[in-house]
């Protein structure tokens, strides 16, 4: 198991990971976050994916569909978005967030990697 | 060359596709559907896919500093299957996504992906290879 | 050639739909605000035009997808422009059926309003464009349902459906997000164009203008233009209030022109609602049921955060407070769509 920042850095390790966070879909606040650069501004994407999320999750609930999202993936141009809702009791409503560049990054391996980090997480 | 009704057959062609739709994003409408809906509402189906490809649109390239880094794609995965959002880039105003759901067990994501991206861009009558090419704004704003 | 004629006011939608089930083939004239026409073809309806949305042509030409002449050309050809179109090679097959779908659901929400007008069928008329697509006139009228649900959904007054428009002077919020085509609309939100003159303007389809129109109203950063301020560059006197298509590139206009020939719709047929256009607008607004207090209610915003004494009326300096930086974001983020 490993906390908060220890997750953080270990997405940060994710071939082409620019920015991470941990946020928190109710309210669209970081819990927090590492990286980001004069590409990437975090705060604006860590409430800019809430919404994703928080419309994914209305839609579910509009269609009565009892299943769990998995993960998102958002492709710019030149950028992938990666969001995973947490699984965990504890981490209900909070969702790991991660964009990669795309020109560097591995998006199988991403989503895999983010998955063992996720499952490792202990808020 | 491909029309409306061609470009959805070819996409339930697609390994593991369950069904495929061309949605309307700005109001939810599917301009066509072939095969299954998450569920047995399909309006409720194209209203949430809208919703999502909004709120992506609007939000996760802001996010995204560097000018022109538009949304390609969203792609969401789910015990029962990926989600696939593509977006179809017309020069003149549609605002139109073309959705498939796909087998998580007999689908393959990555070929996917790319077969939507080609179907999506030969129904905008986007050249091949030139994907990204940014719809131009209109001229007469001034 | 038959030519029913009904002289007093129908539910336009209960017609088409007699006309529907009736495997007709022919065009329903419907008179009234903004009026239009709707094609059948053997109970299909095959095409709609009005002149609250852009036609196929327009829609093509302002978005720079098909130079003016190639439209004009084709226009002029006497054959079926659609097909023509796709078989010169200027269109893809998929372009053309989803173009002309998006016209067809546009231009129907306006046509097929709810309300009870004069119409005319005009059996065995058909549209230059020719056959691109069929649509179910029951789904159709469901569809406009949902669409008219929708606006409500956003903002629940239809004080900026018709009359002039005007962006607010001050953000009613520190700091906005804006969609690209959200801002193209505040940008030429100029107090004399209003939502179909809008639409027209940036080539994009009437019911998504409204619908973006009704948002940024409920966000307080478009209003209905007060009654006092058009005047200002308009000629009291004459019967055409500024036309703001006038002011223009020259784009714009040309692709125009061809529709008078291409579609004998909404620039020659139903010429009453045109010019009656602009001026009934205001009215309707007034009239619109709750339209007054929404539309206070709409302006509100503006003045909560004016601390200044100049409140309603901020010095023109305002803009150059604004944070370049937002500024920036926000044009990248308008290139990203």
């Amino acid at each position: 198991m490993a906390d908060m920042d220890a997750s953080l850095k270990e997405i940060m390790q994710i071939d082409g990971a620019i920015g991470a966070a941990l946020a928190d879909y109710t309210s669209g606040m970081a819990l927090g976050t590492i990286g980001g650069t004069k590409d990437l501004d975090l705060a604006v994407a860590a409430a800019g994916n809430t919404d994703v999320v928080r419309a994914k999750l209305r839609a579910m609930e509009m269609l009565n569909i009892k299943e769990a999202i998995e993960d998102i993936l958002i492709t710019l141009d030149t950028q992938y978005h990666l969001i995973r809702p947490l699984t965990g009791r504890a981490g209900k409503g909070l969702f790991l967030y991660v964009a990669l560049l795309k020109g560097r990054a591995n998006l199988a391996m991403a989503r895999h990697q983010l998955r063992q980090i996720e499952e490792n997480l202990d808020v | 060359m491909s029309g409306i009704d061609d470009c959805l057959a070819q996409a339930m062609a697609i390994n593991g596709a369950i069904g495929a739709s061309i949605i309307d994003h700005t109001t939810g409408f599917a301009v066509g559907a072939v095969g299954r809906a998450p569920t047995d509402d399909p309006d409720a189906t194209w209203a949430g896919t809208a919703e999502i490809v909004n709120v992506a649109a609007t939000g996760a390239p802001f996010a995204s500093a560097r000018p022109g880094d538009r949304v390609e794609d969203i792609i969401i995965t789910t015990l029962d299957g990926y989600h696939l959002i593509q977006q179809v880039h017309t020069v003149f105003d549609s605002r139109l996504v073309l959705y498939l759901w796909l087998d998580r067990a007999q689908g393959n994501l990555a070929m996917a992906r790319r077969q939507l991206r080609q179907l999506a861009d030969g129904l905008a009558g986007v050249p091949a290879g030139s994907g990204a090419a940014a719809a131009p704004v209109p001229s007469a704003g001034r | 050639m038959k030519t029913a004629r009904t002289g007093k006011a129908v539910l336009p939608r209960r017609t088409l739909t007699q006309l529907a089930g009736a495997g007709e083939t022919g065009a329903l004239h419907v008179e009234g605000e903004p009026g239009g026409i709707v094609y059948l073809t053997d109970g299909w309806v095959s095409y709609v035009e009005s002149p609250a949305s852009p036609g196929v042509g327009e829609l093509l030409t302002t978005s720079g997808r098909l130079p003016g002449q190639v439209w004009e050309a084709a226009a002029a050809s006497g054959d079926e422009v659609g097909p023509l179109l796709v078989a010169q090679g200027h269109l893809t097959q998929g372009e053309l059926e989803l173009c002309t779908l998006g016209a067809i659901y546009d231009a129907a929400f306006f046509v097929l309003s709810p309300a009870p007008v004069r119409v005319r069928f005009g059996a065995g008329e058909r549209h230059p464009l020719g056959p691109v697509c069929q649509v179910d006139a029951g789904v159709l009228g469901r569809e406009l349902t949902r669409r008219r649900r929708l606006l409500d959904d956003a903002h629940p007054s239809s004080d900026v459906d018709t009359g002039p428009l005007v962006a607010v002077p001050r953000a009613p919020v520190p700091r906005l997000v804006l969609s690209g085509a959200q801002w193209e609309l505040i940008v030429h939100c100029d107090g004399q164009r209003s939502a179909t003159d809008l639409a027209r303007l940036v080539g994009r389809a009437g019911y998504t203008t409204l619908l973006e129109l009704r948002r940024l109203a409920a966000a307080g950063l478009v209003t209905a233009a007060p009654p006092d301020e058009p005047q200002a560059a308009a000629p009291p006197g004459t019967g055409k209030p500024p036309e703001p298509k006038a002011g223009t590139a020259a784009g714009t206009e040309k692709p125009a022109e061809p529709k008078a020939g291409a579609t004998p719709g909404p620039t020659a047929k139903p010429s009453p609602p045109v010019p009656r256009r602009a001026t009934n607008s205001r009215r309707a607004v007034a009239a619109g049921g709750g339209g007054r207090t929404n539309q206070t209610e709409a302006r509100l915003p503006r003045r909560t955060p004016g601390q200044q004494p100049s409140g309603p009326d901020p010095p023109p300096a305002f803009r150059d407070e604004l944070d370049e930086a937002l500024l920036t974001r926000i044009r990248s983020g308008l290139e990203a769509l």
